[in-house]
């Protein structure tokens, strides 16, 4: 039951990065990866309200482990960040790799802290 | 369409054979480090970027597959809110350089493994090529 959960997490999570992400290429025409990094840090933060708000496991596989788990991704933002290196962008891959682990951790802090103050 | 029916498959695999391995518990480790989580994202990496690099050559390899592989299974596969998640919970342990070590590894080790990606994609496409 609990993998059927995160299964259909899983469905609904990677479309919504596929559609997003395709949307944020669109308007952002430049050599720094916005959709995945978009997606990546409101993943993070969304993962974090998600995380305080139950502790059903159920819930969680459906949309922790589900849904968040695949709208985020770790093997794009890598395969960005070895393409940026190797496109000379040095600086943008250093920032964009940085910057992501930072505001994707303060982004899971804040999630889970704002949901407790309300 | 048919795109979106790949991407959703390749989500529901990716994602619950992401939960299956990160719920093996590996013998005699009693850790706290997330070391499932950094597998999975570390082979998820080098897997992404060997098959991209392997797709794009092949002029014929059919567009929606490619993206139900990447976009919809590996995609899934690999997660980063999770990491944000465990590096968080290391911190506030007070595992402060078990956080450090992990954000380390995860960059490094997750470069260094795309690349080796690449680098071999290469090897096969110049071997296949021939």
């Amino acid at each position: 039951m609990k993998l059927l959960l995160v299964a259909l997490g899983g469905c609904l999570g990677s479309v919504t990065r596929y559609a997003l992400g395709k949307k944020i290429t669109e308007k952002t025409m430049g050599k720094f990866p916005a959709g995945t990094f978009i997606i990546n840090i409101t993943g993070a933060i969304l993962l974090g309200i998600v995380s305080s708000v139950n502790t059903d496991v159920y819930y969680y596989a459906l949309f922790g482990d589900g849904f968040l788990g695949a709208y985020t991704t770790f093997s794009t933002f890598m395969y960005e960040g070895v393409n940026l290196f190797q496109n000379s962008e040095k600086k943008n891959a250093c920032i964009y790799i940085i910057l992501s682990f930072i505001l994707g951790i303060l982004g899971y802090i804040a999630g889970a802290v704002i949901f407790k103050n309300i | 369409m048919r795109k979106y029916v790949y991407i959703l498959i390749g989500g529901a695999i990716g994602a619950v054979l992401r939960v299956v391995i990160k719920g093996i518990d590996l013998i005699n480790y009693s850790g706290n480090f997330p070391i499932n989580t950094l597998i999975i994202n570390i082979c998820g990496a080098f897997i992404l970027m060997f098959f991209l690099t392997v797709a794009f050559e092949i002029a014929e390899f059919d567009a929606d597959i490619r993206l139900g592989i990447s976009t919809g299974f590996l995609g899934a596969f690999t997660t980063f809110s999770t990491l944000c998640k465990e590096t968080t919970v290391l911190i506030f342990s007070g595992f402060y350089f078990s956080a450090f070590i992990y954000i380390l590894l995860c960059s490094v080790l997750g470069l260094a493994t795309a690349y080796c990606g690449y680098i071999l994609a290469k090897k096969y496409i110049t071997k296949v090529t021939k």
